[in-house]
């Protein structure tokens, strides 16, 4: 009895103290949502970022994503410069997913006026294993003629698919 | 109908395990939905019709028992959203694809039960075979997907986060099939994924809480049980046994919830020594939160954690700049020549430092460096 309480004690301690030293080391970079707990395959996510068609004046960055998460730092510097960044998703899993949502909005309301963005539409549906793309073209306004006095503008988008 | 016994039923288990991991392997996972759908089924037709398995006896206070604890089990987990929020469930709810959620999800569970009580209580005097079946059930209950060209980081993930809750439940099911029924098993499996296919939401819960959850839980409903049913000869070793219980799961529970930041302190792993010698890499920081007033009048000399394009950094407050109503901190390492060059918004703060334990942190500097080279953890740049 003694043994059997301390074996299991032992490895509940064991095996928290493993998942503490994980979590310390990715702490500040989770981004995983609850999809975990669907035990058909559930695996929606970004698989690639490109920047295309940029103006020459253009620095596209260096666009980074996570399996839920894309930040692009786009700087355009002269009126008329556009960049435009596609956006790949796959359905990993094998439960079909359809588009539920698509929100893009600019964060600040005091965000340049003189940027302004497109996305092209999205696949409604995506099936397992397909790709879609969709892209974000970013726009310096071409008929500004002086510096704007704000020169950036944040825009947060979610694109949510659910199983279909 | 032709009659296995329980070895030829282990050995279609096996090879079933098999087809499902030849399947995963080769991308061919649209299939295995409907192939899980139908393998079960005829398991659980031929053990009801050729052994029997369908007549169980089921004892009412152990069914109000693992009620009562479903229910605080759910509560508890739902209940967790309140503080780290909750997401859209991905499950459809149109009346199709909730029958044909039903369809998937729960057919497997009862043959799964059904085929593991009927080979455990055929071998249950001996251990190996015992542990053998168990093994088998936990390897059923993988999503191979998950570690086929997976990284080091997502295969640890994946552990922590799948696989060793699934080990602790299979072996606590397979428990309760040993004293009990499938029953007991079936009806925590079968409500517990009810409810996360009627839900409209589900906690937004990251893997480390996902895990220790699962794991903690799954201990506590066992110890309950134990307690309740199994009888104890000795008053003694009752009390021995509880106290070691309560105070290992209340220990862990304490560890997680710091860890995840429920309290005002919270820790943090060096990983360079840009702080020298005040810490440096492989020691862990304790730093104590700050509300909104206090984040606006930080003195100088103070050492703050700060984070910038999702990476914690952990320097000295050398400068502090108002303008129009914001606060802005100039930073700089002990160990650095020169200041940071971005200046910290008030909204990047995370806390201000209050003590180290050195050395404690280097198990994660270990998992940082080797599970996965390009990961953004804690820094002190």
């Amino acid at each position: 009895m003694n043994r059997v309480r301390n074996v299991i004690i032992g490895t509940v301690i064991i095996v928290i103290l493993i998942m503490v030293v994980g979590y310390s080391a990715f702490a500040t970079q989770l981004t995983l949502n609850g999809t975990a707990e669907i035990s058909g395959i559930w695996d929606v996510r970004i698989v690639d970022v490109q920047a295309q068609n940029s103006s020459e004046t253009c620095d596209e960055g260096e666009p980074q994503f996570t399996n839920n998460s894309v930040i692009f730092n786009a700087k355009m510097k002269t009126p008329g410069d556009t960049i435009t960044y596609i956006i790949t998703i796959e359905n990993r899993g094998n439960i079909d997913a359809i588009l539920n949502n698509v929100i893009f909005k600019e964060d600040d309301v005091n965000g340049s006026p003189a940027i302004s963005y497109e996305i092209t539409e999205l696949a409604n549906v995506l099936s397992a294993g397909e790709k879609t793309n969709f892209s974000v073209k970013v726009k310096y306004d071409k008929n500004t003629t002086e510096l704007p006095s704000v020169k950036t503008k944040t825009i947060t988008g979610i694109v949510e698919y659910v199983q279909k | 109908m032709r009659h296995f016994n329980e070895r030829k039923i282990a050995i279609i288990l096996l090879l079933y395990i098999f087809l499902i991991v030849f399947l995963t392997c080769n991308n061919i996972q649209i299939y295995i939905n409907s192939i899980n759908v139908l393998f079960w089924f005829s398991m659980c037709f031929y053990l009801i019709y050729n052994k029997n398995v369908g007549k169980i006896y089921i004892n009412r206070k152990y069914l109000i028992f693992i009620t009562i604890i479903l229910a605080v089990y759910i509560i508890l987990y739902f209940s967790l959203g309140i503080y780290f929020g909750f997401l859209k469930s991905p499950y459809n709810h149109t009346v199709v694809g909730f029958c044909k959620n039903i369809l998937i999800e729960i057919i497997p569970i009862v043959g799964i039960e059904m085929s593991r009580y009927w080979l455990l209580n055929k071998n249950k005097s001996n251990k190996f075979s015992v542990i053998f079946i168990t093994i088998i059930f936990i390897l059923i209950e993988i999503n191979f997907s998950n570690i086929v060209n997976a990284s080091r980081k997502s295969l640890f993930i994946f552990l922590c986060e799948t696989l060793i809750p699934i080990i602790f439940q299979n072996v606590f099911f397979s428990y309760l099939a040993l004293k009990s029924s499938y029953i007991l098993p079936l009806i925590f499996r079968i409500s517990s994924s009810l409810v996360f296919i009627i839900m409209p939401i589900i906690p937004n819960l990251d893997w480390f809480i996902n895990g220790t959850f699962k794991v903690l839980s799954t201990v506590i409903i066992y110890y309950l049980f134990k307690n309740k049913f199994i009888i104890c000869h000795s008053k003694n070793i009752r009390y021995k046994d509880r106290l070691a219980y309560i105070v290992t799961i209340a220990i862990c529970v304490l560890i997680v919830c710091f860890m995840v930041g429920l309290f005002i302190y919270e820790p943090i792993v060096i990983l360079s020594n840009s702080m020298f010698p005040i810490f440096e890499r492989g020691d862990v920081v304790i730093y104590k939160k700050i509300n909104n007033e206090e984040l606006k009048d930080i003195p100088e000399n103070s050492i703050i954690i700060y984070t910038i394009e999702n990476k914690n950094i952990v320097h000295r407050v050398v400068g502090k700049i108002k303008n129009e109503g914001t606060v802005l901190y100039k930073t700089k390492g002990d160990n650095n020549y020169v200041p940071d060059s971005e200046l910290v918004k008030i909204n990047q703060i995370k806390g201000i430092y209050q003590i180290h334990i050195k050395y404690v942190g280097f198990p994660s500097v270990w998992l940082y460096e080797h599970l996965n080279n390009d990961i953004s953890a804690v820094k002190t740049e």
